[in-house]
């Protein structure tokens, strides 16, 4: 084959023109620590960074709804805890004043001490969290629990549930309407001690004990149950916080860089550059012209 | 018999320095592109016969040639038209990167993400203000992306489309050129002006078809006359020895942008997109823009349609009493599905929605009335006369053409719509426009935040729970929900937007691995073309020398000649 100058020297150009280009793409790689940051580098595995970041907002996302949902649980339990030793005041108190001997003006002062805790319970029943009744569904509006005239509780919330989504599909119920069964009893074991110590009932009084007794029991059943919520969401946060570490895993593997190779590939281009440059310089000098002077 | 050696001599001189001006010409042009190196063809010239004996008469330059393989130059020219082809897509396609974005900056997938995450906190604290605000000021982030993206998008097409007119210039220059040349090779070589080989015009006219190459994409016939046909590839001629036709850039047909026709016909110049330059632009402006305009279009009419879809069945924290369509109809007697100026009304079918009045309390009608709809009969006028009939609300189809639902005091919420009619007609919408391009957060959200719908009004009693977030969690539910409603291929935004930036990537990635190819086998061919009609001055120099040396040996006979007539001149004395 002939060869001439010119070929020797387009072949030069565009050694040193892929090598400019290798020394660029490296500088690059090495300096954001990725192997590429825009579309155009790697379409395929741009895409698969944009997949891994979606999963991540989800996963940022469900952690911030899973902190409300545990706020909102965390309060209605306290709640809920705080009224299992008013009830247990009020069985100590039917308990008392079931006996036979004591008077009439004992078991009225009882009274205004059941009084107080019927209070308690109510204002514990009321509890607000983030402005709005915690014990009332969605209701924003109004106080979870009144009382009537007879002193029954009487629900003024609604009947929807207040639901956290953890993720575009799944959902949690964070909170406890005091339509349940157990803040009835509650309520109405109390006001039974109650009349039944203002009107000096000792049957009355020692029918209540059992009243109280079993509403204790529902709502102590209550409290565990959104203890076991709790827990639930304890578990899937962790689930969340599992998941995280992994995607990130995922994500440093997928995104970034071997730098090790890449200074490699850039010292060689390096090598290749500087020789290319050489055998420019020396090029000129071939050439018979030199000889026939 | 001296003289006849003085004769061949003398035609050895000349017809040396006919070589040796054939080098200096190669060794002049060692750097003119398109230069084909050129070889003096010596031949002994006609013996004369003596006395039965044949007796050289000397040497003369025969011929003129020119190195060059004439497969190789339409390889080269092809390659230059797919090289050209693959640089412009590269280029272009370069200057449009930035609208998808990068991995350290948000992109439209992180928008629409932060959309969805922002829907998910309003859905889990829907009684927050600020959970409202944040979303209003996230959807509009997505708004400012889409149209944003779209604009960058149609400038890069308009840019496209901007070059071809001056390209089409340039492509007709050309053209008059190769058929100038074509002209004078013609005349030149059939006159014999140039010994029969009119080396450097073809040089010329080769080297502005490799020019014309790289602009449009062409076949090439070259005729036995020395003269050159030129087609595009789809058989349309273009140049027929000095006959020439132009090209020129159409009128714009509708909305779309101008073919490239003939001067002469008017006629469309076919298969100009499958190379060069022009292909480039061409293939730019109608295939990867367009392809990218019409998928930001399709995420932003899938996007708009589902949310409304939604959103206009639920209520938020503001009070609304009165709701008027976005979509104005041209013809309030016509079928709601079949009015062409409603861009989704082809979605609305068979069914009704919910028109809820809180005009109590007690409500006249606990539960809401429904309202139905039969595709291809119900007109805009009979849904205002039947929600007019409803206790507490007036509705009407205003001069514009847009329907207004009145509840005067009332409180109005609707729910359950079935038949799609709201959300074509925007009642109660997110967002607005029908592609990227009127793409837009609905007004009345822009201003009040309250009226983004969380919850929805009781199917049974009609009340409206601030706290409700049955229609956000639904919102928020089309995060990763794939679907379409214009017969895209099912997706959800996310993916739509990821997608977009993958299919520009790869498109980017085709295009720079078609340039490298190009180059490489460009390379090859300019290597090879050099090997063959390449100058050597190495080689130029020994042929000079050879000829110094042959022209010295000539003058010497001459000189001999010379002595041996001195010689016999002096026996005469």
């Amino acid at each position: 084959m002939r060869v001439t100058s010119q070929q020797m020297y387009d072949t030069l150009l565009a050694g040193i023109r892929n090598q400019l280009q290798t020394q660029a793409d490296s500088t690059e790689q090495i300096s954001s620590g990725r192997r590429f940051t825009r579309p155009s580098q790697d379409g395929l595995g741009y895409k698969t960074s944009l997949d891994i970041r979606h999963v991540q907002k989800g996963i940022d996302s469900g952690l911030q709804a899973i902190s409300v949902a545990k706020l909102r649980l965390g309060s209605s339990q306290n709640a809920l805890s705080q009224m299992l030793p008013i009830i247990q005041r009020a069985q100590v108190l039917a308990v008392q004043q079931a006996n036979a001997t004591l008077s009439a003006g004992e078991r009225n002062t009882a009274a205004i001490e059941v009084s107080r805790l019927q209070e308690q319970l109510l204002a514990l029943s009321n509890q607000s969290f983030d402005g709005s009744p915690l014990f009332a569904g969605t209701a924003t509006s109004s106080t979870a629990i009144t009382l009537d005239g007879g002193g029954n509780a009487v629900y003024q919330g609604n009947t929807q549930d207040r639901v956290v989504a953890i993720t575009s599909t799944e959902t949690m119920t964070t909170n406890v309407r005091a339509d349940h069964t157990a803040f009835t009893q509650v309520f109405s074991s109390i006001q039974t001690l109650k009349t039944a110590l203002n009107a000096n009932d000792a049957t009355g009084i020692q029918n209540s004990v059992n009243t109280l007794t079993a509403a204790g029991n529902a709502m102590a059943e209550l409290t565990g149950e959104v203890g076991g919520r709790m827990r639930s969401v304890g578990l899937r946060e962790q689930t969340f916080f599992d998941m995280r570490s992994q995607v990130e895993a995922r994500l440093n593997a997928h995104e970034s860089v071997d730098i090790a190779k890449v200074a490699t590939q850039l010292s060689q281009s390096q090598t290749a550059l500087q020789a290319a440059y050489a055998e420019v310089s020396r090029l000129s000098s071939l050439s018979l012209v030199h000889y026939l002077k | 018999m001296i003289l006849r050696a003085l004769n061949i001599a003398t035609s050895s001189l000349l017809a040396q320095q006919k070589a040796i001006d054939v080098v200096s010409q190669n060794i002049a042009n060692v750097n003119t592109p398109g230069y084909s190196r050129q070889t003096a063809q010596l031949a002994s010239s006609v013996p004369e016969r003596l006395a039965g004996r044949d007796f050289g008469t000397g040497v003369n330059v025969a011929n003129v040639s020119r190195s060059l393989d004439p497969i190789l130059a339409q390889s080269q020219m092809a390659n230059n038209s797919l090289t050209s082809l693959a640089q412009t897509l590269q280029q272009g396609l370069a200057n449009v990167g930035a609208t998808f974005g990068n991995l350290d900056v948000p992109g439209l997938t992180t928008t629409l993400d932060d959309f969805f995450m922002a829907q998910q906190q309003l859905a889990n604290t829907p009684e927050d203000p600020l959970s409202s605000l944040n979303v209003q000021s996230r959807a509009q982030d997505i708004v400012l992306r889409v149209s944003g993206m779209r604009q960058q998008l149609v400038d890069g097409q308009l840019a496209a489309n901007q070059e071809i007119s001056p390209l089409i210039t340039q492509v007709n220059n050309l053209l008059t050129q190769i058929g100038g040349l074509n002209k004078h090779i013609l005349v030149n070589e059939s006159t014999g002006q140039l010994s029969n080989n009119a080396n450097d015009l073809r040089d010329q006219r080769d080297l502005a078809v490799m020019e014309l190459s790289k602009l449009i994409p062409l076949q090439k016939v070259n005729t036995n006359n020395g003269g050159l046909i030129l087609q595009t590839p789809g058989g349309d001629l273009l140049v027929q020895n000095d006959t020439v036709r132009q090209l020129r850039l159409g009128p714009a047909v509708g909305s779309s942008f101008s073919n490239i026709e003939f001067t002469d016909t008017g006629m469309p110049a076919q298969g100009l997109e499958q190379g060069g330059k022009l292909g480039g632009l061409i293939s730019l402006r109608d295939n990867q823009m367009a392809n990218y305009v019409q998928t930001l279009d399709s995420l932003a009419a899938n996007l708009t349609f589902t949310v409304n879809q939604l959103h206009s069945g639920g209520t938020g924290s503001t009070a609304v009493t009165q709701y008027t369509s976005v979509q104005a109809s041209s013809n309030a007697a016509a079928a709601v599905n079949t009015d062409a100026t409603i861009p989704f009304a082809s979605k609305i079918v068979n069914g009704s929605f919910t028109l809820h009045v809180l005009d109590g309390p007690p409500l006249t009608n606990p539960g809401g009335t429904a309202i139905n709809i039969t595709a291809g009969t119900t007109t805009l006028n009979q849904i205002a006369t039947d929600i007019t009939a409803v206790a507490g609300v007036t509705a009407s189809v205003n001069a514009s053409g847009q329907l207004v639902v009145n509840g005067g005091a009332n409180r109005i919420a609707f729910t359950n719509d079935t038949s799609n009619f709201l959300a074509a007609y925007e009642i109660n919408a997110f967002f607005n426009g029908s592609t990227a391009a009127d793409f837009s957060v609905d007004a009345a959200i822009l201003n009040d935040a309250g009226r983004i719908a969380t919850g929805a009004a009781d199917a049974t009693t009609s009340t409206i729970a601030p706290a409700g977030n049955s229609v956000a969690l639904a919102i928020l539910g089309l995060r990763d929900k794939a679907g379409s409603i214009d017969g895209s291929v099912a997706a959800s935004s996310v993916q739509r937007a990821s997608n977009l930036a993958s299919t520009y990537g790869l498109d980017v990635a085709a295009a720079n691995q078609q340039v490298s190819y190009r180059q490489a086998e460009g390379s090859s061919l300019a290597s090879q073309r050099a090997s063959i009609s390449g100058v050597n001055m190495d080689e130029e120099l020994v042929n000079m020398m050879q000829f110094q040396r042959a022209y010295e040996a000539a003058a010497k006979i001459i000189q001999t000649s010379n002595q041996m007539l001195d010689s016999l001149m002096g026996l005469i004395r």
